[in-house]
């Protein structure tokens, strides 16, 4: 899919490939044909700084998936470490104090209830990859909500959100409803539409 | 009122009597979480089968519903409380920094769902959360988390987001902060009030709630065994054991956290009853947590048996000895 931004900018690229091969074929190695070739490409180039600028960056600057994994992990592993399981116990002198425990001795029951949602999601991506479910269904178990609370988070109909789940009637949603969905799951709506599974 | 100039960041063990806690402690008002949390009548018990939560599990209850505690303490203290609510997203977010500008910290009801700063698996789908908000600096905001040890940053539209999730108990803007408190509040009576109420809300509120409640629990468990799936027998214990020790209660169910207020009481009131009561009330703990270390067992290892009226008869023996506290503490008051 093309964004408006995008459109002058490949338009661009064609221009200076028309204008260069045009010069080169016309006059060969002219002195005035090359040194206006030279000027309007650079105006080109100028006019289209942003884009070229963020097209090398992204290039260069792309982390492969095993990265974005081990990176998730450390955020996750320091996000634990911050937290604080506040509990009150009774200390040596028999009066009630404050505790905080690290969540490597409190009991997580947190983790094993996202690991079946986890699962949960896991299977839905095989039948969204065989054509069977849509990938509403995969960002919903994945972000740890149920139908009744993406249905409200979303302000329509349980019902209504299991129709969603129908891969003819999600290719029919509009450009609104699909915004929505990607705010409340947190990923582009580019993502949806092609499902990529780790956006 | 005497507003300190730095705002000082706690850990606390649940989050809307932190972030009351927090508020009156730094508006001058000296106050333990456990005295916020017996004041304002928080202990309670409800359990609804028919009402449900996220992943079609019942609600499980230990303490009164959200915001009670802001209008209990109210009440109960004669604090004021500047209560706001919103309905427009951007209104709502100007006045925030109005009042952050001014240097007025404030309490906000934010869902856990849009608080990027806590780990991955704790963001559900719960929406009455309570976060301090205390300063903006370089165009964040600093909040102080109750559920963390040191104070946090959050962007301006994670918490637009956060602050309008939609749902059950849906925040829609809602803020908080102290506008006037006596110059002199003499506790010591009031004690005795709270512990009248949370005695009436114990023993003779009808059955899904108070004491009642955790029988009428302890039967449902029991008579689970033929009506559902085993894989959902597990999920409801193991969500029983997520709402009693997990999400910010202090340990036990909020009993080791009431008892903590007796203890304070006694040494107010010097009371020997109260003392007793401390202590027994302290043994419910242990035997609430009990309770929950069987439940836990049974929801993480999947290949052993479940036990079922053994797991409900701890719960009545808790359910019992909690019983007998309240029944004891009634007649103080």
């Amino acid at each position: 899919m093309l964004t408006p931004v995008r459109i002058p900018f490949i338009a661009s690229f064609f221009m200076i490939t028309v204008l260069v091969k045009g010069t080169i074929i016309n006059y060969i190695i002219y002195p005035v044909a090359v040194t206006g070739v030279i000027t309007t490409a650079s105006f080109i180039f100028y006019n289209q700084k942003v884009n070229f600028l963020s097209l090398v960056r992204k290039k260069g600057g792309r982390m492969s998936n095993k990265d974005v994994k081990q990176d998730q992990l450390a955020t996750r592993e320091t996000r634990w470490q911050q937290m604080a399981w506040t509990i009150y116990k009774i200390d040596d002198q028999g009066k009630y104090k404050t505790i905080v425990e690290r969540y490597d001795d409190h009991l997580v029951m947190t983790v094993p209830f996202a690991d079946a949602s986890q699962e949960k999601a896991e299977e839905v991506k095989q039948r969204v990859l065989s054509n069977k479910s849509s990938p509403i269904e995969y960002f919903m178990y994945k972000r740890l909500m149920d139908s009744k609370a993406l249905a409200q988070a979303m302000g329509i109909a349980v019902w209504r959100l299991k129709r969603h789940f129908k891969p003819n009637i999600f290719t029919t949603l509009d450009q609104h409803m699909l915004q929505k969905y990607a705010k409340i799951f947190k990923v582009q709506v580019d993502d949806l539409i092609n499902f990529r599974e780790d956006a | 009122m005497k507003v300190k100039d730095r705002y000082e960041h706690r850990p606390y063990a649940h989050c809307e009597t932190g972030t009351v806690t927090s508020l009156l402690r730094h508006h001058g008002l000296e106050i333990s979480e456990p005295m916020v949390f017996g004041l304002a009548s928080g202990l309670m018990f409800v359990f609804l089968p028919f009402v449900e939560m996220t992943g079609g599990m019942p609600i499980v209850a230990y303490r009164s519903i959200p915001k009670s505690i802001i209008g209990g303490i109210q009440r109960r203290l004669g604090v004021k409380f500047e209560v706001r609510k919103y309905r427009d997203e951007a209104k709502a977010m100007e006045d925030l920094d109005e009042l952050v500008n001014k240097k007025q910290v404030v309490g906000v009801q934010a869902s856990v769902f849009w608080l990027p700063y806590f780990p991955q698996e704790m963001r559900i789908p719960f929406n009455a959360h309570n976060i301090v908000i205390f300063g903006k600096e370089n165009g964040e905001y600093l909040v102080s988390e109750p559920a963390f040890e040191e104070p946090t940053r959050i962007k301006p539209l994670d918490l637009q987001n956060a602050r309008f999730a939609k749902g059950i108990l849906a925040p829609k803007g809602f803020m908080y902060y102290p506008t006037y408190i006596p110059e002199k509040i003499d506790i010591n009576p009031l004690i005795l009030k709270s512990i009248k109420r949370t005695n009436f809300m114990m023993l003779s509120a009808p059955t899904p709630c108070g004491v009642r409640g955790i029988s009428y629990l302890a039967n449902y468990i029991e008579k689970l065994g033929g009506k559902k799936n085993e894989k959902y027998i597990r999920a409801l214990l193991g969500h029983i054991t997520l709402m009693q020790e997990e999400v910010g209660t202090g340990g036990g169910g909020f009993r080791y956290m009431y008892a903590a207020f007796l203890e304070e009481a006694y040494e107010r009131l010097e009371m020997p009853v109260l003392q007793e009561a401390c202590r027994k009330m302290t043994e419910t703990g242990n035997l609430w947590r009990n309770f929950a270390l069987v439940c836990a067992k049974a929801f993480k290892k999947k290949d052993s048996g479940i036990d079922l009226p053994h797991i409900a008869n701890l719960l009545r023996i808790a359910g019992k000895a909690e019983k007998e506290v309240h029944l004891m503490l009634r007649k103080i008051s």
